[in-house]
């Protein structure tokens, strides 16, 4: 056995989330549709980390003492039907690594490396992701744990330097677009926020203890979640909802919507590429859960491999999403507007089949 | 696992560096400022400050920097035909000053001109935005002194105008741009001038002194001088306000922090010192835009001044509210809303469409303006304290 899990600690299993959800909860939507017509969206993803907080925090106590989130499908839906339900899981999980991927390739072409092509650039972040997710969990907590700070620091500086150009009136008309558009969004926000607590829980077997992933999860959908919901407060409080959605970036753009002289003028970049770090961490945090899930369900004995082929994937999906072809754009959008299904789908099947068996997963 | 983490901090590292293009750094040629003007042959004529010297281009040079400039239709063709005359490739990622002349504002034509593929250029969002009253090869040469041969000091002074004076309020790009696409406010762009050039009325009028661009009554090694703004309705420039009635607008937007006021009173002319306490309280029900400002003010000289505290206090209250409500009416008259009325407006609203059919340009001219100055003398000019 090669699944490369170690043992990581509750700091670490709360980094991880808490990177992951914070980095989701900002690159993870789209943009275009989610500001067109006002914007909700700091509600939503306060009401969407809040609710996965909830939908997740009861999880891991429903778990066995010995089982993960593989096995406790196994059992509570039989050898048949379990690792069929594990496959849209594995596939959302690759689905929320590569949306912030697309996202900074987006960005970095847009504003920063403005006549390279997208390949060079995913062949930047392609050994980083694929070195994370080879070395194995342990390697990706500490590294998340590590990197913790830096994206916390890309919060605070991104707050600052827009923070001259925070308007309240930015946020008016308030309420605009209406209940309905929350309630979507924040079903939306959902995929950004339960991939990172599911992702722990698939790997809380290496964790130590597993009263700390339930307050692993907990605590880094809190912290990833408020990281989150800040940032989008603070985009709400810069742009007007509709001019946000041409965008390829708010957050980026965010960095330069207030007047700067000296330090602020050449801070922008520095704190994208924060974001660069932290989303590949995130990303390989994600991936590595997958290829676990996808181990497990195969019986694979080496993760290497398969997080290898995870990495590639996420990072191929990621530019072909780049390209202007309807069919992928209308791949897209059906991901952000019900990626959450791929999660929330699985989580009801098996509370059903604990249900119906009177198994405990 | 401590050379993995090396390893992939080196890698992530790397990442930062920003550096993709094989162009060493000492063969761009950074463009520090952007003037738009009227072309005699072009529709525009685009005018750069760059930081390296071309000796044999056109322009002038200037220590490490030069003044050039090109005719064309669009930035895009002016970049083109200056790359083909230039030995170095041109940059604007250390752009800061985007300069427009008043006949170009005037004629509304800069939304068009700062359209989004601007960010291609990489030309940044946040890049200071004035108004020039002059033709601005001259206004940037004018800009330029040996001591200060890439403008920075024009920079600092737009800073320190609005920090310390209240003359002008800081723009950038971004927000411009967002004044001309929306309702909830109009630009009011910094404006300078040359020396000495035609003086420009004052949209509001009622000042002996003018606090304008190009009309200050002192000289220096900077020929070109900067006070007073440049009023838009939309993405148009409509008007002049003079220094003194930009800082009124300041005051009443929540922006001012510390100017001077000259102040006709029954004792004559006076200077107060005025700082701001707290932020203004705005609102705008039936009709009627309230607005109730505080400020401290410092008499200058008020041993001079046969005048009580309070009988003081009150006539600057008395001043201050009624030229407030004459920019308002001035400007309201011009459809620009410089006071962010607009936004008031707009917090009543609960969805973009009933906002956008609203029409709040329409209605601006019908607000009945309440300006509520209340001015807290620090010391009664009887009774002046040394602090």
């Amino acid at each position: 056995m090669n699944l490369r899990l170690g043992r990581f600690g509750l700091q670490e299993g709360t980094a991880a989330v808490a990177v992951a959800a914070l980095i989701s909860g900002v690159f993870s939507l789209d943009v275009s549709a989610t500001y067109a017509r006002g914007n909700l969206c700091y509600a939503a993803t306060a009401a969407g980390a809040l609710l996965s907080v909830l939908l997740l925090g009861l999880l891991p106590k429903a778990m066995g003492p010995e089982a993960d989130l593989g096995e406790s499908f196994r059992l509570a839906l039989g050898p048949l039907l379990g690792p069929v339900v594990t496959l849209p899981l594995i596939l959302g999980l690759l689905l929320a690594a590569v949306l912030p991927l697309f996202r900074f390739l987006l960005a970095m072409e847009r504003y920063i490396f403005v006549d390279a092509d997208y390949v060079p650039l995913a062949l930047y972040l392609l050994p980083v992701l694929l070195l994370l997710v080879t070395r194995g969990m342990e390697c990706v907590a500490r590294m998340a744990k590590l990197l913790a700070l830096p994206a916390a620091f890309a919060l605070g500086a991104l707050l600052l330097l827009a923070g001259p150009a925070f308007r309240l009136y930015h946020l008016y008309p308030l309420f605009s677009p209406g209940f309905g558009a929350f309630c979507r969004q924040t079903g939306e926000a959902l995929f950004r926020f339960l991939p990172g607590g599911l992702a722990l829980i698939a790997v809380g077997r290496g964790c130590q203890g597993k009263k700390f992933v339930a307050s692993g999860v907990r605590r880094g959908l809190l912290l990833g979640g408020a990281g989150a919901t800040m940032v989008q407060l603070g985009l709400g409080l810069t742009f007007f909802g509709p001019d946000m959605a041409p965008m390829s970036a708010p957050v980026y753009c965010m960095t330069m919507a207030a007047r700067q002289d000296r330090l602020g003028l050449r801070l922008d970049v520095l704190v994208l590429f924060l974001w660069v770090m932290a989303g590949l961490a995130a990303a390989g945090f994600y991936l590595y859960a997958a290829a676990l899930l996808l181990c497990r369900l195969t019986g694979g004995e080496d993760i290497r491999p398969v997080g290898a082929l995870m990495g590639l994937l996420a990072v191929s999906l990621a530019l072909l999403f780049n390209f202007d072809a309807s069919v992928l754009q209308a791949v897209l959008r059906a991901v952000y507007a019900r990626g959450s299904w791929l999660l929330l789908s699985p989580l009801l099947f098996l509370l059903l089949g604990r249900a119906l068996t009177g198994r405990r997963p | 696992m401590r050379r993995v983490f090396l390893l992939i901090l080196g890698l992530l590292l790397a990442l930062s560096a920003g550096c993709m293009e094989g162009v060493p750094l000492d063969k761009y040629c950074y463009v520090l400022d952007l003037g738009i003007e009227r072309g005699e042959r072009m529709p525009y004529r685009f005018v750069f400050l760059l930081n390296r010297d071309v000796e044999g281009e056109p322009g002038q040079e200037g220590g490490g920097v030069s003044v050039v400039h090109v005719e064309e239709r669009s930035l895009f063709d002016a970049i083109e035909a200056l790359s083909g005359a230039l030995s170095a490739q041109l940059s604007f990622e250390r752009a800061t000053l985007l300069a427009f002349s008043r006949e170009i504002a005037e004629s509304g034509e800069i939304p068009a001109l700062t359209d989004g593929a601007w960010g291609r250029l990489k030309i940044r969002q946040n890049i200071r935005v004035i108004i020039l009253e002059a033709d601005l090869i001259s206004a940037f040469q004018g800009f330029i002194s040996p001591e200060d041969p890439t403008m920075s000091r024009l920079k600092a002074n737009v800073k320190l105008y609005m920090d310390s004076f209240g003359y002008v309020e800081d723009w950038g790009m971004s927000r411009m741009r967002e004044a001309f696409r929306h309702q909830a406010g109009d630009a009011l762009l910094p404006y300078a001038a040359l020396v000495g050039s035609a003086p420009r009325a004052d949209m509001a009028g009622g000042l002996a002194y003018p606090y304008t661009g190009g009309q200050l009554l002192g000289e220096g090694q900077i020929k070109t001088s900067l006070a007073g703004s440049a009023v838009f309705s939309g993405g148009r420039m409509k008007g002049v306000l003079s220094g003194q009635h930009t800082m009124l607008v300041l005051m009443a937007n929540g922006v001012f922090r510390a100017g001077h006021l000259r102040l006709p009173s029954s004792a004559g002319e006076l200077n107060l010192a005025l700082y701001r306490v707290g932020r203004p309280q705005r609102r705008l029900q039936d009709g009627v835009f309230t607005c109730r400002i505080t400020l401290e003010a410092d008499l200058e000289r008020p041993e001079r001044v046969d005048l009580e505290g309070a009988a003081l206090s009150a006539e600057a209250e008395a001043y201050l509210s009624a030229e407030l409500a004459r920019v308002f009416s001035a400007t309201a008259a011009a459809g620009a809303d410089v006071f962010f009325v607009g936004a008031e407006a707009m917090g009543r609203f609960f969805d973009w469409e009933s906002w956008e059919s609203y029409d709040f340009a329409a209605r601006l001219g019908k607000i009945v303006p309440d300006f509520q100055v209340r001015v807290k003398l620090s010391h009664s000019p009887r009774d002046p304290a040394l602090e």
